[in-house]
């Protein structure tokens, strides 16, 4: 009943959302496709250029459109993209007034959530992520001796007792979304940008913060010898590019064109370019 | 006669060409040790390149990063391994830079751990396998030979225990092949120090020169080494060792050359032998010729005679080791050696009887020229023409460069008949030639890809080499300074003569009427016995000397500034302070530098505040606000902050500079000024506050004075019920004393008094608590308060503020307030707020008493809510209205409208500073003129003081 009532919720918001929500003819008619992104990680840099910004380019090329970046927030991105207030409730959503819808997709490292998933279509995976627990280099906290990946999320989970964690709601790095929130700890819910929550950590405004794997990566490297990952607090998960669900041929034409980007070896140049270190941690994932 | 002609020919030719050649080889023995040393040098050179790239290895922030990560007790799976990545693509980009006669100079580069085992490399595979090494304590570089790698490792310490190794693997192949090219088989580089005597590249026989009675410096285990096979593929007869040692490796350098390359002795010496039996075998024909007493038998054995001669002449010309060929006056080849047509490529058949022209590189003309001298008229009495050079033409079309003597042949009536031509084949001097050209071209752009002028001087401080940027440089300040370049190259000179004499480094100044410029040097002595004495190089500086002043005086009026100067990192950590800063702080500069600037928090802004502020420097903002900070006593400062992002070359942010202007002196001083006004007001309030209490006095006063006058009646039958308490039996029953209490109740008007005077009482209360509520206000109104901000009911102090300036609006307005209850109490002054409302107010009710000039009443409206994050006041009139062209001016100090007297101009300058300074808020104001106006206050619930500019 409850899925039932989220759906007509969902139905109503596409019918009453303001702006121009279209799907795959429009954009084509209208010639220019709408990329929705975040500046994050290396994803989408803010100095216009990023994994995904050259990803939906190329798509946008190969749709023979325009490409046109329109930069949002964590707090706003969904909403931007189906035109309602979206708040996430557990793994459900609550909808509340009308907003503009500004894009087509969301495309900056996008991790699949339950509720994310109540109010998006995703398209195939396109890259790997996992949540790590991070502290700076100042921390006592020893990272744990990896086993498995069972078994290293549970010991993760231990080191967070009466430390304060630092946590970004509306992304992947809530702590309420895993089954970890049971533990011990105090979350810190972080304001700024996702970038910001490792100089965070080593100012002292939390002892400990999640962080996934992508951010992690350019944090090591950003902040050689002064960040210590500490282990895993989820289980592998995905990235995909959201779409509205009433734009299903759009996903059709972009997991398509991904799809072939992939078996061409072409898309993995691109991870790599971008994420280097990304094929070691995840060999299985870039295969064609 | 015939064969003394040939005799004597082939005499001269071989006396000359014995002694050309000796003076060659004695040149091209020269040449070769030149080379050898140079090669050596040039060892050296990519020796100390390898020490220097190793130990910017062993120091990279990569390496260095992935062992504190691992000490840290990161694992692969989790972040570790992305920070070895990084150290692999490290060694890859440095492997791609380090290039060695277009190869790479590294064969392999790898980070080993304490056992040898490789964390990673570059190549990631192939090569071969890196060399265990020893533990050593010392941080100094092993360098280790085998089996035809050179390995370089130098331990990587963290504190004082060594965590790994950088190793680098180099190939002697690739050094031979670098430093000899096609050479490299004559060579031989040797690690002296090696304990097994390796000799690189493998494979040379020094046991055979040994045997063959060569003297080495070195010892005989030594030349006990190599192989007898690798001798012997080089077919060498006579060799000869040439070497040089390096001299600050433990490594030589080895050539091996055949002698006849090098001497050319044994030709000669054949020659000699040969002409020696030519010449007793012609005198013994002669003899026997004399002795000969038949004419015919004369002439058959001269005849035979001379056919043995010219077969013994043929022979000895096609024997003859170097070219040698004899043509007609046609020019058509008449004699032809061997080695002439081993040469060619052809057979003799082939050649004799052929022109010369197609077999020589030249044109004919010139072919012709040299051959046909003696048919030339300006040769007519050139007996022979000497190192001609021409190349010979061989069959596959490649040239071979010869020196060419020629000489005329002649009969025996002396009449020329042809040429006699020997050839000596100069290629391999002219290729060696050419070498050494290239080392020196070499050398030459190593000299001008130096940045800055380069000198080689002798003893007496003669220039005996130069570089190109010497001569630019010298052109460059004779130019700019006016000053002849040959008199400053002399004062240069000079200078470094007197400088040097102090130290081998330094700075000197050249002055001239165009100004002064500065000169870097850096000399090094010459350790080998050569004429270069020493080695300087001069860098110009003038520019980084001034920049240096201008340093040195910018940080002068910084550690002068009256503001106080902080420098951080982008984390915050100090890294300068200056003299205001200290002195504000309190701190030392030693207790600040490295200190974060969380040290100064006190506790007065919210973490918010903060987040906000390092939000906006990290986007790489400018942030100006104000800061309460905590001196080293414990004890409040307040500055005026300005920081801004300090970038590098690249953009990126490094540092951020914080500008603070102390305003604690400043801030009190205002308190002190706002309390003025404020009592200002309060004075001016006065009459009306005082009128205000007056009418509660007045009707308190008119019941009191009724009570007392009640009084009076009351007491005498307060006086009858005494009586009757002290008497109860004297009055019970007595009609008089009754009739005596009722007269005196009416007289009293007893009804009247117990129904007005509760009412009298209610009225009295009334005008009290009225008086009390004005008292209230005007002390919360007039309250100096403090700098410190507090959790502040703005309704009430509205109501207060509406209590107090009563008076100013009551005849005139109405005042109507609109309060949310709900108003969440705001973190203010509440002193400051006083000041604004009962400006606005004031303003207002004087707005509408300017309108209604006493007729009928206006309208005054004070809202409060709360809208989002932020608490909306309005103050609304139906006054006269701001004209258009005054309302932009309105917030101006001493801007006024009202009449002389009437207002100071202040007012609404002080809201808002008040609102938007003091408070982070806004105010605007919308007026209608006639109609009214409207003040709009917002005031942020959690003020961020972000005023970005």
């Amino acid at each position: 009943m409850k899925r039932i009532s989220i759906l007509i919720i969902i139905l109503l918001s596409i019918f009453v959302s303001t702006g121009n929500a279209r799907d795959l003819a429009e954009i084509r008619q209208e010639g220019v496709l709408r990329h929705l992104g975040v500046p994050y990680a290396n994803f989408v840099t803010g100095q216009g250029d990023g994994l995904s910004v050259e990803l939906i380019q190329l798509f946008a090329q190969s749709l023979g459109v325009k490409y046109e970046y329109v930069e949002t927030s964590w707090k706003n991105v969904i909403n931007d993209l189906v035109g309602q207030q979206v708040s996430p409730d557990g793994d459900q959503v609550k909808l509340s007034g009308a907003t503009p819808v500004r894009g087509d997709l969301i495309a900056n490292g996008l991790t699949l959530l339950p509720w994310r998933q109540q109010v998006l279509d995703y398209s195939i995976p396109t890259f790997p992520t996992q949540v790590w627990l991070v502290t700076s280099s100042a921390s006592a906290v020893h990272p744990i001796t990896p086993q498995d990946e069972a078994a290293d999320i549970a010991a993760t989970s231990r080191l967070l007792t009466n430390s304060k964690l630092l946590g970004k709601q509306n992304t992947c790095l809530d702590p309420a979304l895993y089954p970890f929130a049971g533990e011990n700890f105090t979350t810190v819910y972080f304001q700024g940008n996702l970038h910001d929550m490792v100089p965070a950590v080593m100012q002292g405004e939390a002892d400990m913060t999640l962080l996934d794997v992508p951010d992690a990566l350019v944090a090591i490297n950003l902040w050689p010898g002064q960040v210590k990952v500490l282990g895993p607090l989820s289980a592998q998960q995905a990235m995909g590019v959201g779409f509205r669900k009433d734009m299903p041929e759009l996903k059709r034409a972009f997991n398509t064109f991904l799809s072939g980007l992939q078996q061409n070896g072409e898309y993995q140049e691109l991870v790599r370019k971008y994420y280097p270190d990304v094929f070691d941690y995840y060999p299985d994932f870039f295969r064609k | 006669m015939a064969v003394a002609s040939l005799f004597v020919i082939v005499a001269i030719l071989l006396a000359v060409n014995f002694q050309s050649q000796r003076a060659g080889q004695l040149k091209s023995q020269q040449k070769v040790q030149a080379d050898i040393v140079d090669s050596g040098q040039q060892l050296t050179f990519i020796f100390d390149h390898l020490h220097e790239s190793l130990a910017q290895l062993a120091s990279s922030n990569e390496v260095t990063a992935f062992f504190k990560n691992r000490a840290l007790g990161m694992s692969m799976n989790y972040g570790l391994r992305a920070s070895l990545n990084n150290v692999r693509r490290y060694f890859q980009a440095m492997m791609e830079l380090s290039q060695l006669g277009g190869g790479h100079l590294y064969l392999q580069i790898g980070l080993l751990d304490l056992s040898g085992e490789p964390f990673t490399r570059w190549p990631e595979r192939g090569g071969t396998d890196f060399l265990r090494v020893l533990a050593d304590s010392e941080k100094q570089i092993q360098r280790s030979s085998k089996e035809g790698f050179l390995y370089l490792t130098l331990p990587i310490y963290g504190g004082a225990v060594s965590q790994g190794y950088v190793q680098v693997v180099i190939s002697y192949e690739a050094l031979s092949s670098f430093l000899f090219g096609q050479q490299r088989d004559h060579y031989i580089i040797h690690d002296r120090n090696i304990g097994d005597h390796e000799i690189f590249p493998v494979g040379r026989a020094l046991d055979e020169l040994r045997n063959k009675g060569i003297a080495s410096p070195y010892d005989a285990e030594l030349l006990n080494l190599g192989l007898h096979r690798a001798w012997e593929d080089l077919g060498l007869e006579v060799p000869l060792l040439f070497f040089a040692d390096l001299e600050n490796y433990p490594f030589s350098i080895y050539r091996l050359e055949e002698a006849g390359d090098i001497y050319n002795q044994i030709a000669p010496l054949v020659l000699q032998l040969i002409l020696l039996l030519f010449s007793v075998t012609v005198i013994g024909f002669s003899v026997r010729t004399v002795r000969s007493s038949a004419r015919n038998q004369v002439l058959n054995d001269s005849l035979h005679e001379v056919e043995k001669a010219r077969q013994e002449a043929d022979s000895v010309i096609k024997n003859f080791l170097d070219s040698l060929l004899v043509v007609d006056k046609n020019l058509h080849i008449t004699r032809i050696n061997k080695a002439t047509c081993d040469l060619l490529g052809y057979a003799e058949s082939d050649l004799i009887g052929k022109s010369i022209m197609p077999f020589f590189w030249e044109p004919d003309a010139v072919v012709e020229r040299y051959f046909g001298f003696p048919e030339q008229p300006d040769f007519k009495e050139t007996r022979e023409l000497r190192n001609i050079e021409l190349s010979f033409l061989d069959r596959k079309g490649i040239g071979h460069p010869v020196s060419v003597n020629l000489a005329r042949l002649k009969n025996d009536q002396g009449e020329t008949v042809g040429v006699v031509a020997g050839a000596k084949d100069v290629g391999q001097l002219k290729r060696a030639l050419q070498k050494t050209e290239r080392q020196n071209t070499f050398i030459e752009n190593i000299l001008n890809i130096i940045p800055g002028g380069l000198i080689a001087l002798g003893e007496d401080f003669t220039i005996l080499r130069r570089n190109r940027i010497f001569d630019e440089l010298l052109e460059h300040w004779s130019h700019t300074f006016q000053l002849d370049a040959e008199k400053l190259c002399r004062d240069i000179l000079l200078s470094l003569a007197q400088n040097i004499a102090d130290n081998n480094m330094g700075v000197f100044c050249i002055s001239s009427p165009s100004g002064d410029f500065y000169i870097e040097y850096h000399a090094s002595d010459s350790r080998q016995e050569s004429e270069v004495h020493r080695v300087v190089f001069l860098h110009d500086v003038t520019k980084r000397q001034q920049i240096e002043a201008s340093r040195r005086l910018q940080a002068t009026v910084l550690e002068q500034s009256s503001e106080a100067v902080m420098v951080t990192d982008i984390k915050g950590i100090i890294q300068y302070v200056n003299d205001a800063a200290q002195k504000i702080s309190g701190y030392s500069s030693d207790e600040l530098l490295g200190q974060k600037t969380s040290q100064f928090k006190s506790g007065v802004h919210g973490k918010a505040y903060y987040q906000k502020l390092w939000s906006t420097l990290l986007d790489g903002q400018f942030w100006h606000g104000s800061l309460t900070n905590k001196k080293k006593d414990g004890s409040l400062f307040e500055v005026e902050s300005r920081i801004s992002p300090v970038r590098d070359e690249q953009g990126e942010m490094t540092h951020f500079v914080s500008l603070w202007r102390d305003v604690s002196q400043e801030h009190a001083l205002q308190r002190q000024l706002l309390q003025a006004q404020k009592l200002e007001a309060v004075g001016q309030l006065a009459a009306g506050v005082a009128h205000e209490i007056n009418t509660p006095i007045q009707y308190i006063q008119n019941n009191v004075t009724f009570f007392q006058n009640s009084f009076a009646g009351i007491n005498h039958l307060l006086d009858d019920v005494q009586r009757m308490l002290q008497a109860p039996e004297t009055v019970a029953g007595n009609p008089d004393w009754q009739q005596l209490v009722k007269a005196h109740a009416e007289e009293c008007d007893l009804d009247f008094l117990c129904e007005e005077i509760p009412q009298g009482l209610e009225d009295a209360l009334e005008g009290i608590d009225h008086v009390a509520r004005i008292v209230a206000a005007m002390k919360e109104f007039s309250h100096p308060g403090g700098s410190e901000k507090v959790s502040t009911d703005l309704n009430r102090v509205i109501e207060s503020t509406t209590v107090v300036t009563r008076n100013e609006w009551k005849y005139v307005a109405e005042l109507k307030t609109e309060l949310a209850v709900d108003l969440p109490l705001l973190v203010c002054d509440p002193g400051a707020w006083s000041q604004v409302f009962l400006n606005l107010i004031t303003n207002s009710a004087h707005a509408i008493a300017e309108k209604s000039a006493g007729d009928g009443m206006g309208q005054i409206l004070v809202r409060s809510r709360k809208v989002d994050d932020e608490v909306e006041l309005q103050i609304t009139d139906s006054g006269s209205g701001i004209a258009a062209e005054h309302q932009e001016r309105i917030f101006e100090p001493f801007f006024t409208t009202k009449g002389v007297g009437k207002g100071t101009g202040q007012g609404l300058a002080i809201v808002y500073d008040l609102v938007v300074n003091k408070h982070g808020g806004t105010i605007v104001c919308s007026s209608e003129p006639g109609q009214g106006t409207t003040f709009t206050i917002r005031i942020p619930l959690n003020p961020q003081s972000d005023r970005r500019i």
